[in-house]
C-alpha cells in the first residue's frame, strides 16, 4: 500500500501540499513575519514590498502573517468539524447497519428528516438560534452533516454485514462491540477516509462561508474567509486584496477533494491486483 | 461521485480569480482600452440623459413607513412628500406652508400666516384648520415626542380662521421655529388620510404638500417618486426619482459605475477609499459638505468597568483621533476634540481636550488599581479589563474604526469585543441601554446642540442610559430644562457652558473626526448642493 502511495502522483503531492500548509498552521509564530494583530493604520492597503511581501490590509496589518495564523482556525476548526460529523456519521451508520430493525429504522428516519432540509438553511438557523459563536458554528455544521455521513456508512456496512468472516465472529459468540470496532470498522476504513478528506474540504467552505456573512469566526481574528468578506469591502478600490485569501482557499479545498479521489484509488484493493 | 461537481466548482473559482486578477493588477494597456471604453458609453449615456427628467438614487434600506408624524421613515423621503410650517435655511427661519408670523412680545403666543391656494396631492385644502387637524393628530401621540422641549410647554394650539393659526406656550420657548420646521413631526399629511382625524396607529396614505408625490413603491426594492403637479412653489426639473435599495457598498459603487444609478448620497453610504477613488475622475463629481456632525463613541456609565471615571479618562486618552481620522479617511474627516464642534451656537467653549497619550492612560489604569494580568490584559480583584463595544454594521466605517481602536487598546491591556449589528438593532439596544461602549453621532444641525440636549433627558437614543451612573446627572438634566425656557441669552450661554463642561469632564463621550456630508454623482448634473441638515436630499434643485 505505501509503494501505491507513492507511485500515484496525486496522492504524494496533495498529501504533501496539505502536510506543509499544515505545518506552516503549526509554526505560525517562527514563520509570520510580522504581529498578524497589529495595526498601522497609516500604512494600510499598501501593496507587495520585501517587508509586507503580500502587502497590508484596511487596518495596515501584514496580510501574509494573517494568512498563516489563518491556517489555524480555517484548518483546525475544519477537522474538528470533520472529528465530529465522521464520529457521529460512523456511529450512527454502524449502528443502523448492523442491528436492522427498530434502531435502524430511528435512526434512518432521523437522517431523512435532516437531509430533507437544505443543509445551508439549516446551518443558518441553528447559528441564529444559538448565537454568532465560533463553537455554535461548528455545533451546528456537525449537527446537520451527520446525517449524510450516517447513510453513506451504513451502506458501506450493509455490505460486510452478511459476509462469512462475520457471520463466523457471531456464531461463535464474539461480543457485539468486538464484530463493531474490529471487524466492521477496518473494513469500511478506506471509505471513511475518502469521505473524511472530502468533509474537510466541504467544512472549509462552510466555516469560510460563514465567515464571510459574518457569523462564523469574529474580528480580529485571522480567518480566510473572513478576510474574503473584508476585501470584498474595498472590491472595488483595491481589488488586489482578495487575491491571497481568494486562491488560498481554492487551493486547499482542491487540494483535500484531489486528496480523497487518490487516496481511494490507494486504498482500494482492486487497484492492487491491476 | 460527489466530488466532481465540487472539483469543477472550485476550477471555476480559481478561473474566475485569476481573470479578476489579470483585469486589475495594472497592467496599463488592458486598463488604459477598459477605461475609454467606459468613458465612452458614459458619454452616450450623458448625451441622452440631457435634458432628461429622470434620476436614479440609491439608499441602503427600504423608505419603510412614511407616516410623517413618526419617526420611522426615511427622512428624505419625508422631506419630498411632505412640508412643514417653516424652512430652516442658513439665513435663519423661511416661510413654508406659512408665508409668515408674529411672534407676541413675551414670546409666548405665535400667530402663523397660512399661505393661502396649497393644497394636498389628493386635493384637499391645506389650510389652517388642516394644520389643526396635524397637530391635534400629533399631540394625541404626545409621548412619543418628548425630545422636544415644546410638548411640555405647549398651552394651546387654534385656528382662529382659514388662514391663521396660532400656537400658545406656557413660557417663552426659544427654538420653537426650529422644532417646527424639523423633518418630523411637525409635517403636514391630508386630514383625509388620517385614521378618523389619527396618526399614531399609522396613516392611509402618503399624501402630503411637498414638490414630489410617492407613485409606487416596492418593499426592500425600489420606490418611484414623480413631480406634485398641484406643487404650490416652482416645479422641480427632475420629474422622477427612482428610489433603489443597494445595501452593500461595493455594489452600490459598481452600480454607479455601470450606470444604474445617477447618485450616491449620504454620510454612511460612501467610504473614504471609494471618495478617493473618485476624486479627480472625468464622469463624477465628488462634493463634501462642512462638517455636520461628531463621531463619538458612548460610554455607559453604569456598566460595573465603566462606572470608573479613571478608566474612561484612560480611553479618551487612549484614542488616537488623528490617526482615524488620517489612516481611514484620508484627512478628510478632521479629529474631533470635543462633543459639539466649536461652530455649533452655544459651544465655542474653551473645554481642554484630552491628548492622545498612552503613558497618561497606563498610568490612570495603574493608579485606579488595573493591573497588568499574565495574558496582558489588565485586571482588578480578579475581573478582566474587557468591553465590549457596538456598531452599526449598515455603516461603511465603523466596523474599521472599531478594529483598529481594539488593536490600539489591547497594547495598554484593554481587551475590546466588537460586534455589528443592523441598524435597527442597533439603536434598540442603544435605546435601552443594553451597551459598554457605542458609536453614536450628534444630530447634526438644525438639532444642535439644543434638541441633542434636551434628548438626553429621556430615552431617546443611547445618551440617557449613558449618563444614568452620573452623579451630577440630575444637575445636567435641571441646567438643560433651564437652558430651553431662558430667556436671556448670557444665562443660556452659562447654562450651555455648564452642561457641556460637565459632560466634557465626566468623559462621557469619546469624540472621534467631525464627520462630513458626501456625495458622488454624474459630472452633468446641475444645481447639486447640500441643505442645512443632513437629512434632506434637496431633488427640488437638481437639474440636467
Amino acid at each position: 500500500m505505501v509503494r501505491r502511495f507513492f507511485h500515484n502522483k496525486t496522492a504524494v503531492v496533495t498529501v504533501t501540499f496539505l502536510l506543509l500548509v499544515a505545518l506552516m498552521g503549526v509554526l505560525a509564530p517562527v514563520l509570520a513575519p510580522h504581529d498578524p494583530y497589529e495595526t498601522d493604520i497609516l500604512n494600510k492597503f499598501s501593496g507587495f514590498s520585501l517587508e509586507y511581501p503580500l502587502g497590508t490590509d484596511n487596518l495596515g496589518r501584514c496580510m501574509l502573517s494573517r494568512m498563516i495564523y489563518g491556517i489555524r482556525p480555517t484548518l483546525g476548526l475544519s477537522l474538528l468539524t470533520m472529528l465530529g460529523t465522521i464520529g457521529i456519521g460512523t456511529l450512527m451508520g454502524l449502528l443502523a447497519g448492523y442491528f436492522r430493525g427498530i434502531p435502524e429504522e430511528l435512526i434512518m428516519r432521523t437522517v431523512d428528516v435532516m437531509l430533507s432540509f437544505p443543509s445551508q438553511i439549516m446551518v443558518f438557523a441553528v447559528v441564529a438560534l444559538l448565537g454568532v459563536n465560533v463553537q455554535n458554528v461548528i455545533l451546528a455544521n456537525i449537527f446537520i452533516k451527520w446525517a449524510w455521513y450516517a447513510r453513506m456508512i451504513r451502506t458501506g456496512v450493509m455490505q460486510y454485514r452478511d459476509r462469512n468472516f462475520i457471520q463466523f465472529s457471531r456464531c461463535i459468540g464474539t461480543p457485539e462491540r468486538f464484530i463493531l470496532f474490529r471487524h466492521l470498522v477496518p473494513s469500511i476504513a478506506a471509505d471513511l477516509v475518502v469521505l473524511a478528506s472530502l468533509d474537510v474540504g466541504w467544512a472549509i467552505i462552510n466555516i469560510s462561508t460563514l465567515s464571510f456573512l459574518g457569523l462564523g469566526v469574529q474580528a480580529p481574528v485571522p480567518e480566510w474567509g473572513a478576510m474574503l468578506n473584508e476585501a470584498k469591502n474595498v472590491l472595488t478600490s483595491n481589488p488586489v486584496q482578495m487575491l491571497a485569501p481568494g486562491i488560498a482557499i481554492v487551493l486547499v479545498v482542491s487540494a483535500f477533494n484531489l486528496m480523497g479521489d487518490a487516496l481511494r484509488d490507494v486504498l482500494d484493493p482492486k487497484e492492487a491486483e491491476g | 461521485m460527489r466530488k466532481q461537481p465540487i472539483v469543477v466548482l472550485a476550477a471555476g473559482i480559481l478561473c474566475l480569480s485569476l481573470l479578476s486578477g489579470c483585469g486589475t493588477s495594472g497592467e496599463t494597456g488592458a486598463r488604459t482600452d477598459s477605461e475609454s471604453s467606459r468613458k465612452e458609453t458614459v458619454a452616450e449615456e450623458a448625451a441622452e440623459a440631457d435634458g432628461s427628467e429622470e434620476l436614479i438614487f440609491v439608499n441602503y434600506r427600504d423608505i419603510r413607513d412614511l407616516n410623517p408624524h413618526l419617526y420611522g421613515g426615511e427622512m428624505y423621503a419625508q422631506e419630498m412628500l411632505f412640508e412643514t410650517l417653516v424652512n430652516i435655511t442658513e439665513d435663519g427661519y423661511e416661510g413654508c406652508l406659512a408665508e409668515s408670523w408674529d411672534i407676541s412680545e413675551d414670546g409666548r403666543i405665535y400667530t402663523f400666516h397660512i399661505r393661502p391656494g396649497i393644497i394636498f396631492s389628493d386635493g384637499q385644502v391645506c389650510d389652517a384648520n388642516a394644520i389643526k387637524a396635524n397637530f391635534d393628530a400629533i399631540l394625541e401621540n404626545r409621548d412619543r415626542h418628548t425630545w422636544l422641549e415644546m410638548m411640555s410647554l405647549l398651552t394651546s394650539v387654534s385656528a382662529p380662521d382659514e388662514h391663521t393659526f396660532v400656537i400658545e406656550l406656557s413660557e417663552p420657548y426659544y427654538p420653537l421655529l426650529t422644532e417646527l420646521g424639523v423633518t418630523r413631526p411637525f409635517a403636514m399629511i391630508s386630514p383625509a388620510a388620517m385614521k378618523e382625524g389619527s396618526t399614531k396607529d399609522g396613516v392611509n396614505e402618503y399624501i402630503g404638500t411637498g414638490p414630489y408625490v410617492l407613485s409606487e413603491f416596492v418593499t426592500d426594492e425600489y420606490a418611484v417618486f414623480t413631480a406634485n403637479e398641484s406643487y404650490w412653489g416652482e416645479q422641480p426639473a427632475i420629474k422622477k426619482i427612482t428610489v433603489k435599495v443597494i445595501p452593500d457598498n461595493q455594489t452600490r459603487i459598481m452600480a454607479l459605475e455601470k450606470g444604474e444609478i445617477d447618485m450616491i448620497f449620504g454620510k454612511n453610504m460612501i467610504d473614504a477609499d471609494a471618495i478617493n477613488q473618485y476624486m479627480d475622475n472625468d464622469s463624477f463629481e465628488v462634493t463634501l459638505s462642512d462638517p455636520t456632525s461628531t463621531r463619538q463613541i458612548v460610554l455607559n456609565t453604569t456598566h460595573e468597568i465603566l462606572q470608573e471615571k479613571e478608566v474612561r479618562l484612560a480611553l479618551q486618552h487612549a484614542t488616537n483621533k488623528e490617526d482615524i481620522s488620517q489612516g481611514i479617511f484620508y484627512g478628510l474627516e478632521q479629529p474631533a476634540d470635543t462633543l459639539f464642534a466649536k461652530t455649533v451656537p452655544y459651544c465655542d467653549l474653551d473645554l481642554v481636550p484630552y491628548e492622545y497619550d498612552t503613558v497618561r492612560a497606563e498610568a490612570l489604569l495603574e493608579e485606579a488599581g488595573w493591573t497588568m494580568g499574565t495574558d496582558g490584559i489588565r485586571e482588578k480583584n480578579g475581573k478582566k479589563l474587557a468591553l465590549d463595544l457596538l456598531y452599526n454594521s449598515d455603516s461603511v466605517t465603523e466596523k474599521s474604526i472599531a478594529e483598529y481602536l481594539q488593536s490600539e487598546y489591547l497594547k495598554l491591556g484593554i481587551s475590546m469585543n466588537i460586534h455589528g449589528e443592523e441598524e435597527q438593532s442597533y439603536r434598540d439596544n442603544m435605546k435601552a441601554g443594553n451597551f459598554a461602549m457605542v458609536f453614536n453621532i450628534c444630530w447634526g444641525m438644525p438639532y444642535d446642540p439644543q434638541s441633542s440636549l434636551a434628548a438626553m433627558r429621556a430615552p431617546v437614543y443611547g445618551d440617557f442610559a449613558a449618563q444614568q451612573g452620573l452623579e451630577d446627572k440630575t444637575e445636567i438634566d435641571q441646567a438643560i430644562t433651564d437652558i430651553m425656557i431662558s430667556t436671556d441669552e448670557t444665562r443660556r450661554q452659562e447654562l450651555y457652558t455648564f452642561v457641556l463642561t460637565r459632560l466634557h469632564e465626566d468623559a462621557v463621550y469619546i469624540p472621534l473626526t467631525y464627520e462630513y456630508n458626501k456625495a458622488i454623482y454624474r459630472k452633468n448634473m446641475k444645481g447639486f448642493h447640500f441643505t442645512q441638515t443632513q437629512y434632506e436630499v434637496p431633488f427640488e434643485d437638481f437639474s440636467y
